[in-house]
């Protein structure tokens, strides 16, 4: 078994589920920086993060050593294994009180009902719920900046943008590959627009098919329309749908399947919203690339 | 005599009525979908196959329609003859093929399989067969729980069937909180999908098994009509009680079993269906069985059309569409019963 990978899930399951309610409810108001201001006067000591993507941020803008809780589903860097844990898909607002913190970081998305706990309590917390790359960026700033670290998390965020900008000059003009992305592959879920996926697929010079099945996240996809489309590149993050693409009769005259372009790809370096994004599109783009070769 | 002869006009009726309905459904279910095929080019593709001419390419029709289709009128046919065995049998209207707690059984092994990461052995093979041992093995609980001195007493059964659910409930919601990223797959069980994995396999496995079921039950229609009279008059008869009840519960739960292996838990199939059948045809069973096995077929190859093209590209979980459909019919032909 992988590692768990909690931001997967609830894209999965509950983003084509909860979509409407949750954009009406919790669009803007998550970005922005909660109290900041009240909270830059003095750099926080001791820090709990509630979900993979923060506490992945937390490490990289320079804040890890004050990182005192983190939930089970947290697996990057290493040293999150020995850092209290308070929780997994649900958060124990006991255990994050228990552990004194002066600064919580969360997901506003995955994170709600722990943050309106956590925060009635008088606990200071700063959530982020980032909806593309550039954003990620934004994310990193807003924590750093909470932290006392701004100076890192401006050259952090830097990092993603530029990576960004390469990609965008890189695939400038070349020709477009059809790319599928499953996260599961019967009955098969998809990433449609307004996911990461979605926009690193579009910048590396691909077209993602079932970008049309839906506005946000992650949907039920027609398998009639996924074989229609022919995509010349399969991305699957499972064993289990790595074999069924490639053993099912239904596929067997797709172009990836037939050049052998069906690929399994860690999921945390695609759905989660961290530094390592820039990793899931240097391996999307190296992917992509090759498929344009062989086109 | 006379009674013989109109026996045999519904019994007729019973079987071409919905047989006919059913050959409507299927090409309904063939010609819809998110890609558009011609009508004409659909039926090319499925008959160059059946001849032996299909080429090497992907045909959307072969590879995932028809055998959605087929594996969704086996579902339908089995769930709902299923259903109207059950509700004879206890006498109750609430009855279906869930009841014994079968549905909930399957769903934890599903789900456990899952988990322990047996999908990706053997073509995942070990997950509907998990889910079938599971299945069989709640039904087997509540049996066991429901015998007295040699006795299957109905009431007692129903009560075991909804508590030993309610614990195989409990037991995978604990499951899936330990879950995480195989939710999306266990998914697929609780909300019921015809899109399966290798879909030809998962069909003959659930044909084969629940058209043998099927066959089963309508062997024993005429001894449902015996035993609708009471255990007395059913003995009088020559019906033996105990048999019956064992006969009707396997065969309704091994087929059951198979079909929530090939496709999750699918509502109200098996709830509707004899209901709306027993207003039309009256309650004797034999008409009742064959006429509640076509419909079945008819509802859920008709719901799958449904689930392909209401919103496509996307696609709406079978069982929600049953579900949502199927409230207010079951309300509408409950209203009707009293009026």
């Amino acid at each position: 078994m992988r590692k768990p990978c909690y931001s997967r899930l609830w894209s999965v399951l509950f983003l084509p589920v909860a979509c409407g309610a949750l954009l009406a409810s919790c669009g803007a108001p998550g970005r922005s920086p909660s109290e900041p201001a009240a909270e830059a006067h003095r750099s926080p000591r001791r820090i709990v993060s509630l979900s993979p993507g923060t506490t992945e941020i937390l490490f990289a803008v320079g804040a890890g050593d004050r990182v005192v809780g983190v939930t089970s589903q947290c697996d990057y860097p290493p040293e999150t294994g020995g850092r209290e844990k308070v929780g997994d898909v649900s958060i124990s607002v006991e255990k994050v009180v228990a552990l004194k913190p002066d600064l919580v970081v969360a997901d506003a998305f995955l994170n709600r009902e722990a943050v309106r706990s956590v925060r009635s309590l008088g606990i200071p917390v700063v959530t982020i719920s980032p909806k593309n790359l550039d954003e990620v960026a934004q994310a990193v700033e807003t924590i750093a900046a909470a932290c006392g670290t701004s100076e890192q998390g401006r050259k952090v965020a830097g990092d993603i943008r530029s990576a960004v900008e390469s990609m965008r000059r890189t695939h400038r003009g070349r020709s477009a590959v059809k790319v599928l992305f499953a996260v599961q592959a019967s009955p098969l879920w998809a990433a449609a627009q307004n996911t990461f996926v979605d926009e690193m697929i579009t910048l590396c010079g691909g077209v993602n098919v079932s970008r049309k099945a839906g506005k946000n996240g992650f949907v039920l996809f027609s398998e009639e329309s996924a074989v229609a489309a022919a995509p010349e590149v399969i991305l699957v993050t499972d064993r289990p749908a790595l074999e069924y693409f490639l053993r099912s009769s239904a596929w067997r005259g797709c172009p990836a399947v037939r050049r052998r372009s069906v690929i399994q790809v860690d999921p945390d370096v695609f759905l989660r919203p961290s530094p390592r994004i820039v990793e899931g599109l240097q391996q999307l783009s190296a992917i992509i690339g090759s498929a344009q070769v062989t086109q | 005599m006379k009674t013989r002869a109109a026996l045999r006009t519904r019994l007729t009726l019973a079987a071409a009525v919905p047989a006919c309905l059913l050959v409507v459904c299927f090409f309904a279910g063939l010609w819809t979908g998110a890609v558009g095929v011609g009508p004409m080019e659909a039926l090319g593709q499925v008959a160059s196959h059946l001849t032996g001419r299909a080429g090497p390419e992907t045909s959307i029709i072969w590879d995932l329609r028809l055998p959605r289709i087929l594996l969704a009128a086996v579902v339908g046919a089995v769930l709902a003859a299923g259903g109207a065995a059950m509700q004879g049998l206890l006498g109750n209207p609430l009855a279906e093929p869930y009841t014994a707690g079968v549905s909930s059984g399957c769903v934890l092994g599903a789900s456990l399989a899952v988990i322990l990461g047996l999908d990706s052995v053997a073509g995942g093979w070990p997950v509907p067969a998990a889910a079938f041992l599971t299945g069989l093995a709640a039904v087997l609980l509540v049996l066991a729980l429901a015998r007295r001195s040699g006795k299957l007493d109905v009431n007692t059964f129903l009560l075991a069937g909804i508590i030993v659910g309610a614990f195989f409930w409990a037991v995978t919601t604990f499951v899936l909180s330990l879950a995480r990223e195989d939710i999306a797959r266990i998914f697929m069980w609780l909300a019921g999908s015809f899109a399966a994995p290798y879909p030809w396999d998962y069909l003959k496995m659930a044909s084969v098994i629940g058209l043998l079921c099927l066959a089963g039950l309508f062997w024993n229609a005429r001894d449902l009509n015996a035993f609708a009279l009471g255990e007395d008059q059913a003995r009088s008869l020559g019906v033996e009680p105990e048999r019956l009840k064992a006969m009707v519960i396997l065969l309704t739960t091994l087929g059951t079993a198979a079909c929530v292996s090939a496709a999750g838990v699918i509502g109200f199939a098996g709830l509707i269906v004899p209901h709306g059948m027993r207003r039309v045809f009256g309650p004797d069973h034999r008409p009742l069985l064959v006429s509640s096995a076509l419909c079945g077929a008819c509802l859920l190859v008709l719901a799958d059309a449904l689930a392909r093209s209401l919103a496509p590209p996307r696609e709406v979980p079978v069982g929600v569409i049953t579900s949502i459909v199927g409230a207010p019919v079951f309300l509408w032909i409950l209203s009707r019963g009293r009026a």
